[in-house]
């Protein structure tokens, strides 16, 4: 066990004191961050200058409430839309938008909005610009047809303020029902929050199996480790580097929820702070019972695949052979990953049940049943116990092939060879 | 004093028999040469003495000093195709090394001092392998070999690549382990290296000895020494001599191969009888003419069974 814990004491160190795994951890929550608020971040700046926008208008009641509902100033404290009302009869119409047009060719205006006189009727009204804006679009459709649906309720001679009321939309609230009997208010968030983590489940899961092959494989290629097993048992070899990168990507992990620990934290805060204290929501938090669940199915569905991958790095004697025989495990973790969108709608069905059993996919599709609706405790431990008893299996199995293989150059052995393989003493 | 004895071992990897009913036997202070063609078997015999693969038959016994539980530990081994993490430091694979054999970092600092001074690396310990070379990352290789002091070192081609200043250091070393006692397994095909350093051989062909013991009684056995004679005056008719089988003329010399049962004191008596000599000497037949003909040798006797 001391020769284990060496070589897994080198694969750790030389991994994670790495720029590669420095800069790799630090990057990706930040690239993450910066994916998801970037756009956002990006749309809600300030345009440096005003929109100069013509509006062809027939009422002049309609063009006024339009400029009051268009206030927004810019960083200079300037109107950042300057409407410029240009009074027309039907008949020059044509005249005036030709002009108009060949205006915003010019670039003296940005587009110009033409209300026709049949509005209430008719239904549509036009904006011409070069670049239609999709924020402004969706501004001009809700203010005009704000306006004039308040103009049909004044000119039936009705209340607005009580249409307004009346007309008052009833939003739906949901909860969920945990397995403790409490009630949580459900916004939508843990669903979103169930996939953040099956993703991050199906990435390691690749990721730090990949890792394991390569770093076999290059053992292997580099002849380091012909020195290696003449110092100790490929066994030992073997569970080091399986050990070894599984450490690495704990640590990556582990650092990863310290930080979304630490954002959730600071958003509720700021959250908190901009409501007075009455948020619509709340963010939602995991329970630490599927927490501990996810470092289970973490720890063991990266046991099974690292095994794999070791194995297969041990097998394969060129480049191409690694990346050619490397798919069908990869696509193991995908065809998982795959039949969790089915388990995340149906998380008690009965196809849901049995391909949470099958150790393959149970890491994944347990964890996915776990984390939408708590499944029995029995099915939980009947899928732990089938995926430690294929482990080991395939412990054994690829103990008795990574033995022979990591020692073995030349031509790609045949499937009979690896069956012979597994035969040596 | 022997330290390993292998004993009637058999390997076999589907129907080729890689080793067979090999018997050895290697004592403490000496130098073994395990010689053969490629293929003949090496470095299963090596890998079997390192417990890597097991024989389907047969016993692998350590003696003396050494605890069969950690033999591992004691064994060095510089394989042929050169390993190393070519990202790690000298000083931190180093440590690694020993480490994994059982020496703890405390223990090996001043060890790994001392080998990469004597072998002028001293100045390169924070650099990685892959900055250094060819030579020198052999020079770590082989510093790797023998850090954890193995009573067993196992060398497979340690001096390909390597310039003379460097080889005579090298073999310094391996001479120095021989003399505190150390066994040390010396596997190539390079047989003046060989005839310079071991004590005896075993030659492997087709997974059998063929040949084995020790140097001297080998080169004895092998067959009669030839004469190289250089005449000072006039040639003598050889055919007139006594006990000469056959001669022929090389050079500036006559190569004679004595009869059977000749005494070589007869034959120098009977050349001085007769004309005046520059050179008279008696040539030891080279390891690699043993080896050519003892391996050629057992080819002819498969294609006359067949």
């Amino acid at each position: 066990m001391n020769k284990t814990w060496t070589i897994f004491k080198r694969e750790y160190l030389t991994r994670v004191m790495t720029k590669g795994f420095i800069i790799g951890t630090a990057a990706t929550p930040i690239l993450l961050l910066l994916l998801t608020l970037g756009p956002q971040f990006l749309i809600n700046m300030k345009s440096e200058h005003a929109s100069k926008i013509a509006v062809v208008a027939y009422d002049d009641e309609i063009y006024q409430d339009l400029v009051n509902s268009f206030s927004d100033t810019l960083q200079s404290g300037e109107t950042m839309f300057q409407f410029n009302r240009i009074d027309v009869d039907t008949s020059r119409l044509d005249s005036i938008r030709a002009v108009l047009s060949s205006d915003v060719n010019r670039n003296t205006i940005d587009g110009y909005l033409l209300i026709p006189p049949d509005v209430y009727d008719q239904k549509e009204f036009e904006y011409y610009a070069k670049n239609i804006d999709f924020d402004l679009k969706y501004r001009f459709q809700n203010t005009v047809s704000k306006i004039i649906i308040d103009k049909r309720i004044q000119r039936s001679n009705l209340d607005a303020d009580v249409i307004h009321t009346l007309t008052q939309r009833t939003n739906l609230k949901t909860f969920k029902i945990t397995s403790s009997g409490k009630e949580e208010e459900e916004v939508g968030l843990s669903y979103a929050l169930t996939f953040v983590m099956m993703m991050f489940l199906y990435m390691a899961l690749i990721m730090y199996g990949m890792f394991v092959m390569r770093s076999v494989y290059e053992e292997k290629t580099s002849r380091v480790a012909e020195i290696l097993v003449s110092s100790c048992k490929p066994f030992q070899l073997m569970a080091g580097k399986v050990f070894g990168v599984g450490a690495v990507g704990l640590t990556q992990y582990l650092i990863w929820t310290i930080a979304a620990g630490l954002l959730t934290v600071f958003s509720t805060n700021l959250v908190q702070a901009f409501t007075n204290g009455n948020a619509g929501f709340s963010i939602p938090t995991i329970p630490i019972s599927v927490l501990v669940y996810f470092i289970i199915y973490f720890v063991l569905g990266y046991l099974l695949y690292a095994t794999l991958y070791a194995t297969l790095g041990a097998m394969v004697t060129n480049d191409q052979d690694a990346q050619q025989f490397q798919f069908p495990i990869t696509l193991l973790i995908i065809i998982g990953f795959f039949l969790s969108f089915y388990i995340i709608r149906n998380p008690n069905s009965q196809i849901s049940v049995i391909i949470s059993m099958i150790p393959f996919f149970a890491p994944l599709a347990m964890f996915t049943r776990i984390s939408t609706l708590m499944p029995p405790f029995h099915e939980i431990m009947l899928s732990i116990a089938l995926l430690l008893l294929t482990i080991i299996l395939l412990i054994w199995i690829g103990g008795k092939i990574f033995r022979v293989g990591i020692l073995m150059y030349g031509k790609r052995p045949t499937v009979p060879e690896i069956l012979k393989w597994m035969r040596y003493k | 004093m022997s330290t390993l004895r292998i004993e009637h071992v058999y390997k076999s990897f589907d129907d080729i028999s890689a080793v067979h009913d090999l018997n050895l036997e290697l004592h403490a202070g000496t130098i073994f040469g395990l010689l053969g063609p490629n293929g003949a078997g090496k470095t299963t015999t090596i890998r079997m003495i390192m417990n890597i693969i097991i024989p389907d038959q047969g016993n692998i016994v350590f003696t003396d000093k050494f605890d069969n539980q950690a033999n591992r530990d004691q064994i060095g081994y510089l394989p042929e195709e050169r390993g190393l993490y070519k990202k790690m430091k000298i000083r931190n694979l180093l440590t690694f090394l020993a480490e994994i054999k059982g020496v703890k970092p405390s223990a090996s600092k001043a060890r790994i001092d001392y080998w990469l001074k004597r072998f002028d690396l001293i100045d390169w310990i924070d650099k990685k392998i892959e900055e250094l070379s060819r030579g020198m990352q052999q020079k770590v290789q082989f510093i790797a070999t023998i850090l954890h002091e193995p009573r067993l070192i196992i060398l497979d081609e340690p001096f390909t690549g390597l310039d003379p200043v460097n080889t005579d250091l090298i073999k310094s070393v391996i001479l120095e382990c021989k003399q505190r006692g150390d066994t040390i397994i010396f596997s190539t095909h390079l047989m003046d290296q060989v005839e310079k350093l071991c004590d005896s051989i075993c030659l492997i062909n087709q997974g059998k000895a063929v040949l084995k013991g020790n140097l001297k009684d080998i080169k004895k056995n092998f067959r009669k020494n030839n004469l190289a004679v250089q005449f000072d005056g006039a040639e003598p008719d050889l055919n007139d001599i006594k006990y000469i089988k056959s001669y022929k003329k090389v050079h500036d010399h006559f190569e004679i191969t004595p009869s059977e049962q000749a005494n070589i004191q007869d034959i120098l008596k009977q050349l001085i009888e007769r004309t005046s000599i520059n050179r008279f000497e008696i040539v030891e037949p080279s390891l690699h003419d043993i080896f050519v003909e003892t391996v050629t040798h057992i080819k002819k006797g498969d294609n006359d069974r067949e």
